[in-house]
């Protein structure tokens, strides 16, 4: 996953590798330490709706999933230094697994394109569970 | 493993031929490993993060909190999953079906679902889930990573003996078949 900054354009590319998929709903953004929202919030993203996968959960119904590479062009930024920091969570089909959501957090400069995520120190989960899971 | 190969076949062992059964018993085991996960962790007294999970207790969907210790003696299998993690909730009619199956064998089923309180109750009621479920901190996910399943992903399942031994550990789904060749 590398985040680009070009033309006051954040976006997001996703190389999701086969028999892999990620869930759009559980998306989660901040940027400059500010919570943008999820994926599918109009206003963040210019990410079609009708992109993605549309599974049918037998729990929570009509699910859409990206299991394909893809972008999500995200919002217009004005500053020339950015921080994107976004939570992902999604699951292997080969290997029957599911993922627990995942953190990552991308600094930028402008004009900066295809940028891999810095390291983080490992830390607990439970800060990257907060919307899906509340314990 | 090699000794019994070598009774059975009723024939005296030359070196060369202990050498070699050795090395297949070896990738043999390998193999085994792999595909269950950490093979030199597949069996054995429980300790570090599995003898806190058995000493632990978790909010049962009653609200009760409810500690682990209370199947102590049972063939306990310890189910981590999610209602959002699908590998997890396909797998789990095979359990039910064990739990019914196997009960009278002394098999206790316990799900810790690292999850909220709300998709668990439904999913639970909807599979009728014929065994406890209980409410998991999402921490248990960074535990699990020194139980043999370092990722820490779901589903992840432990089979503990009545005398708090190893007997499976599992990234992934578990087989009714295998269940049911425990008790065989």
């Amino acid at each position: 996953m590398t985040a680009s900054l070009v033309d006051g354009k954040l976006s997001l590319q996703a190389d999701v590798k086969p028999g892999h998929y990620l869930f759009r709903d559980r998306f989660e953004f901040h940027v400059n330490g500010k919570d943008v929202g999820s994926a599918v919030a109009p206003k963040l993203t210019k990410l079609a709706h009708d992109k993605g996968k549309v599974k049918d959960d037998p729990t929570f119904g009509k699910t859409t999933v990206f299991d394909k590479p893809f972008v999500l062009e995200l919002m217009p930024v004005t500053t020339s230094k950015t921080e994107l920091e976004l939570v992902f969570q999604g699951c292997s089909e080969v290997a029957g697994i599911c993922y627990p959501p995942t953190k990552r957090v991308f600094a930028m400069t402008a004009g900066a394109k295809n940028v891999p995520a810095k390291a983080l120190p490992p830390s607990s989960l439970k800060n990257q569970f907060k919307p899906q899971v509340s314990q | 493993m090699s000794e019994d190969v070598a009774a059975d076949s009723g024939q005296p062992m030359t070196t060369g031929r202990r050498t070699f059964i050795l090395a297949t018993a070896a990738v043999a085991a390998c193999g085994a490993g792999a595909w269950g996960g950490h093979w030199w962790l597949t069996r054995g007294a429980v300790k570090g993060d599995e003898a806190k999970l058995l000493t632990a207790s978790f909010e049962a969907l009653d609200g009760k909190m409810t500690p682990v210790s209370t199947w102590q003696g049972k063939t306990l299998i310890v189910n981590f999953w999610a209602t959002w993690c699908g590998p997890c909730r396909e797998e789990m009619p095979e359990f039910v079906k064990a739990q019914s199956e196997f009960a009278v064998k002394g098999l206790q089923f316990v799900g810790i679902a690292i999850d909220r309180r709300a998709p668990v109750e439904r999913f639970t009621k909807e599979l009728a889930i014929n065994y406890p479920v209980l409410l998991g901190d999402a921490a248990w996910l960074e535990a699990v990573k020194t139980m043999g399943n370092p990722q820490g992903v779901l589903p992840f399942t432990l089979v503990i003996s009545p005398k708090n031994e190893v007997m499976l550990r599992r990234v992934g789904k578990l087989k009714y078949s295998e269940i049911a060749a425990i008790f065989a």
